[in-house]
């Protein structure tokens, strides 16, 4: 056992006196999982960044759609008329990006890619992720996917069109519109690009969860934002696969002459023969087998950070550690056999449909057991507001007023109604859009002095806040209402129909909180950006936080922890607990009373088990085993 | 970077599966839900489709079928011997696998021209055809890569590299064509009677 630490210090040691990275090695093509969080995070900032500017455009067009739009004319050239009026064609151009960038890019790269990639070696106490290589690749797929469809910004006949969903025949038709020429072949190949890059992350973070905790480090004693990662991982790997078949038909159909999806279609819209027997309603359930489970990717690893930053900062443990893995595992359940709500105006059978109303509305159990979980760790906790808790509250209210619209569309009866209307922009914004932006913002903002060494503005970070749930409620909110009079989403303008001029003002309030909100972005960029240059230093453990990232040196080293890594005693949430020195106690210090092993308590498994007082049925994961920790059958802790 | 990558190895030792194997196993899962998406669709059109056609399968795909089989039975074979450290049964072995997966592409190929000599072509009057030409091209992919894998492995046998003490990546490569030997079996049942 010595031994073996013995020499596992000495070549970590010899690797920080010899090894001299290059810029190169060090910051574009690392293999260290703390630089490829980093590196997706940026990625993802930029890539919202552009969303929002793109979101911001056309609210400026739906709210004033009679504007002389000249003034965007160095920005978006020819797209302006001579009128100074934007191209409708290129108004769902942004629409369509916009969703895709936001879905995909921010929300799925930019929040897993980054949380999942700096949080699941350091908190499940591994040296690196599983490959680092493979992880590497994964960033550098995601980059050139994000090219790609960059790229597609600037064709002459502009980006892909059909809206996020890309359903076809409208994306299967090269000559149905302009956008859905060159731009809609981008689109695809850049969705390829990105699921391979989903896929092998995805792979990574599985198998460093299960396989490559420390010693102590039980299932039933990750916290809960691994749990969530490595649940939206699975996901990620079940569905995304789906999704690539999908496109890859898709593909067949464009350029190939293929007809999966394609019916009727005479031959001058094909440019060759008569496209016959295809079904467009093939391609949506291949989309939405993704596409739902796709809503809990975004959503599951912002619920994660968001209980450990509410446990952190209410100083009390998580309310209901089992329920909140339970209500998880239940969720990622559910998440597979609900697609077909998307789906109902389709002309499904009502029988089928029924299902899948049940199916939905089941999600609201698990879904109400943790937001009941997050209100009761956080009832008379001795709760310290950071902007990183405000946002996690923030997301908490979100997930609340969204989820209960979600009961509404949940409803086939009530969904034929509102389908395609506000009702689901606002829905889907608020549940899934604002509340895991939020997740994310709470994540940056806590694990900020984790990744950078430094504090953000506190200041700003509130002024932040506050404009930003302000605004994101602003833009949301009356949606619900416009969608129930029946005002259908994707419209390029309302002012050409009568019946929406009541809904005038309300445009024109709706552009004016968007463009509030999105300058207030500007605000957090100064912030971080200014924090990475000259934040003032953190200490090791700013928040007086238990889990194992805090545990490592504040200097980043490549294999986390100098010396050896630290063993796992107690759960992650032993925050107040009555009689203990301070109200925090972190995971690598022991029980009294535990055997602590000769010489260190800070060693790695060792071939031999090692000794100690863990037997090695805590330690690997066998399934009889968890579930039956996870029911309360068996003690979790030794 | 190397004293890094010792640490790596060291610490590899203890786990009770080898992450690269996990992972292995992990990639399998996700090409099958791949595959899964894909017959699915194929059941789908096939029942509430109007023009489907349906054709008969080029023999070679029986023959193909066999030659992947027999290629699985001597990696099995060239894996074994590593275990007992007969490194010349090893190298016959894994060229064999190698040869026999070669043949396996170039009779997938002959099954197309076959198929298109009888104009069931790409993109022709029905999915059923587009069905097909996906399904065995998807996995010829697959089975490309796996060829690429044993041609590194026939260079790693020729240099001694393969043997009771260096399992890890015959072991990975076993993994792998076995799997995609199992899912053409799967999917030449399932095209022969679908």
């Amino acid at each position: 056992m010595s031994h073996d630490t013995h020499t596992a210090h000495d070549a970590h040691a010899e690797e920080h006196h010899h090894h001299e990275e290059t810029f190169i090695s060090k910051y574009v093509f690392s293999m260290d999982h703390k630089m490829i969080g980093k590196q997706f995070l940026f990625t993802g900032i930029l890539m919202g960044v552009i969303g929002m500017v793109l979101s911001m455009i056309f609210r400026v067009q739906l709210g004033w759609p009679e504007a002389n739009m000249s003034f965007l004319k160095p920005v978006l050239g020819g797209w302006i008329n001579d009128t100074g009026k934007l191209d409708p064609s290129f108004y769902m151009g942004m629409v369509t990006i916009h969703g895709t960038i936001m879905v995909f890019f921010v929300l799925t790269a930019g929040l897993s890619g980054t949380f999942s990639n700096l949080l699941i070696p350091l908190q499940c106490g591994a040296r690196d992720m599983a490959s680092p290589f493979v992880n590497m690749l994964s960033y550098w797929f995601f980059f050139m996917s994000s090219v790609v469809m960059m790229i597609s910004l600037f064709l002459s006949t502009g980006p892909a069109a059909p809206g996020w969903t890309i359903y076809p025949p409208l994306s299967a038709l090269p000559k149905a519109m302009p956008g859905s020429g060159l731009g809609m072949t981008l689109w695809l190949v850049s969705m390829i690009l990105f699921i391979g890059s989903a896929l092998m992350g995805g792979m990574n973070y599985i198998v460093t969860v299960l396989n490559m905790r420390t010693k102590g480090m039980s299932m039933t004693r990750l916290p809960l934002t691994i749990w969530s990662f490595f649940l939206t991982a699975v996901l990620g790997l079940l569905s995304f696969p789906v999704l690539l078949g999908g496109c890859l038909l898709l593909l067949f159909d464009r350029s190939f002459g293929t007809m999966f999806y394609l019916s009727d279609i005479p031959a001058e819209l094909t440019g060759g023969i008569e496209r016959l027997g295809g079904s467009p309603i093939l391609f949506q359930h291949l989309f939405w087998f993704l596409g739902h489970p796709e809503v809990y990717i975004i959503l599951l690893p912002a619920l994660g950070l968001t209980s450990e930053i509410i446990a952190t900062n209410s100083r009390k443990p998580i309310f209901g550690y089992r329920a909140m893995i339970m209500s998880l595992l239940g969720i990622a359940f559910l998440s597979f056999i609900v697609w077909g709500h998307h789906m109902f105006v389709t002309g499904m059978n009502p029988f089928l449909g029924s299902v899948f109303v049940l199916a939905t509305l089941i999600i609201a159990v698990p879904s109400a057991i943790k937001v009941f979980n997050y209100l009761a760790t956080l009832w008379r906790g001795n709760i310290r507001l950071t902007p990183a808790m405000c946002f996690a509250i923030g997301l908490v209210s979100f997930f609340i007023s969204g989820g209960l619209t979600g009961l509404y569309l949940g409803n086939a009866a009530l969904d034929i109604n509102l389908h395609d209307t506000y009702f689901v922009v606002a829905h889907f914004h608020i549940v899934m859009g604002t509340a895991a932006i939020f997740g994310m913002l709470a994540g940056i903002y806590h694990w900020f002095p984790k990744m950078y060494r430094k504090r953000m503005n506190d200041k700003l970070g509130y002024l932040h806040f506050w404009l930003t749930i302000l605004a994101a409620y602003g833009v949301f909110f009356p949606m619900h209402f416009m969608g129930l009079a029946g005002v259908p989403r994707r419209y390029y303008a309302f002012n050409l129909l009568e019946e929406f001029d009541v809904w005038t003002d309300l445009n024109v309030f709706i552009s004016v909180a968007a463009i509030i909100g999105g300058f207030a972005q500007l605000i957090f960029l100064y912030n971080f950006f200014s924090s990475v240059l000259k934040g003032r230093p953190t200490e090791q453990n700013p928040w007086g936080s238990t889990t194992l990232e805090w545990t490592a040196p504040i200097k980043h080293i490549h294999g986390n922890w100098e010396g050896d890594i630290p063993t796992v005693y107690r759960w992650p949430y032993d925050y107040s607990v009555p009689g203990a020195e301070h109200d925090f106690i972190p995971q690598n210090v022991p029980h009294e009373g535990d055997l602590i092993e000769p010489n260190d308590h800070q060693s790695y498994r060792s071939p031999g088990g090692g000794g100690g007082h863990t037997d090695t049925h805590e330690v690997h994961f066998s399934v009889p085993n968890f579930f039956k920790k996870l029911f309360g059958l068996k003690p979790a802790t030794a | 970077m190397q004293a890094h990558l010792n640490i790596k190895s060291q610490q590899e030792e203890q786990y009770t599966v080898n992450p690269k194997k996990f992972m292995m196993w992990v990639f399998i899962v996700a090409i099958c839900m791949l595959f899964a998406g894909l017959t699915s669709a194929y059941i789908v059109k096939k029942a509430d489709q109007k023009n489907w056609i349906d054709f008969r399968l080029p023999a070679m795909f029986m023959y193909t079928t066999l030659i992947v089989l027999a290629s699985s039975a001597t990696l099995w074979w060239a894996a074994r011997s590593a275990q007992k450290d007969e490194i010349g049964k090893v190298k016959i072995g894994i060229v064999a696998t190698l040869v026999l997966g070669i043949l396996f592409c170039l009779g997938q190929w002959d099954g197309w021209s076959d198929m298109v000599s009888r104009k069931i072509v790409f993109s022709g009057d029905s999915v059923s055809f587009s069905f097909v030409y996906i399904l065995s091209g998807l996995h010829l992919v697959h089975i490309v890569g796996g060829v690429i894998l044993m041609a590194a492995l026939t260079v790693k046998a020729f240099r001694y590299k393969i043997h009771k003490k260096s399992m890890l990546g015959i072991q990975l490569a076993s993994t792998y064509w076995h799997f995609l030997t199992i899912l053409w079996v799967y999917l030449y049942v399932f095209l022969v009677n679908a």
